[in-house]
């Protein structure tokens, strides 16, 4: 009788348990798509920084946000004059490197990152010599 | 939860408030609401496998309000947990858009799952 009873109770559960699921499942995509096509020569302004914009600068970017560290920032490709705060251009190496090894974006870790265009745009990047 | 509740708030103060954006609220909320939903499944798993009570007519009384109130709190929290959890994951994809709304709305769910609580609390106790 107890045992009936319990069933009973989890299966009405079920329903709630369906609709967290169905809320659940858009959480495996919930990044900006990688981008179409990789640039073979790309620039910070056309090309490096909306990809920043996509994935990074709502946390780098100046003032850092949610905890990031203020020791540099990724909205502008230099810092501007009088401001002694690194920015992208000095960077560029060290976050390129997070961003390959998978640490950076956060969710990377899960798969959900720049995407393999997005990583192929920052290698092009670097290999030219970070043009403005 | 009210601990999940004041602290959640003063994060959502702290990052789309005006705040500081520093997110110092981020990891004690984590590790709150953590215990919260921990402690909340405990609690209705505990009332899931009670007894089943002898039959009585249904009447509006004090069970009947607080079985009302810990479905309200139940649907709440697992609203809470799904929407928190799609903000903290949006946040860290980088993904900006939409991540203030989502957060808003987790917060006007977590005060109102906090209410369902309290009253489901106050009329099991009398």
């Amino acid at each position: 009788m107890l045992k009936r009873d319990v069933t009973a109770r989890v299966f009405s559960l079920c329903p709630l348990a369906m609709v967290a699921l169905a809320l659940a499942i858009p959480a495996c995509s919930l990044g900006k798509p990688d981008i179409a096509t990789v640039p073979a020569h790309p620039t910070f302004e056309r090309d490096v920084k909306p990809l920043l914009a996509d994935h990074c600068l709502l946390c780098h970017g100046y003032p850092a946000t949610r905890g990031a560290p203020t020791s540099f920032r990724l909205d502008v490709y230099d810092p501007p004059v009088g401001t002694p705060t690194p920015a992208a251009h000095q960077e560029a190496s060290r976050f390129i490197r997070s961003i390959d090894d998978g640490k950076m974006p956060p969710s990377a870790l899960w798969g959900d990152g720049v995407g393999p265009n997005g990583k192929a745009l920052l290698q092009n990047w670097q290999t030219d010599g970070y043009p403005d | 939860m009210a601990a999940s509740c004041i602290i959640g708030q003063l994060n959502y103060n702290d990052l789309y408030g005006g705040g500081t954006g520093r997110g110092s609220y981020q990891m004690p909320h984590r590790l709150l609401v953590y215990s919260t939903a921990g402690l909340f499944t405990a609690t209705g798993i505990y009332a899931l496998l009670a007894p089943q009570p002898y039959k009585k007519p249904l009447k509006f009384d004090t069970g009947l309000v607080h079985r009302m109130a810990a479905i309200g709190a139940t649907a709440g929290m697992v609203a809470e947990v799904v929407l928190g959890f799609l903000t903290a994951r949006t946040a860290d994809s980088g993904n900006s858009s939409g991540i203030k709304s989502m957060a808003k709305v987790h917060d006007a769910i977590g005060w109102t799952t906090f209410g369902f609580m309290t009253v489901a609390g106050t009329a099991w106790l009398f």
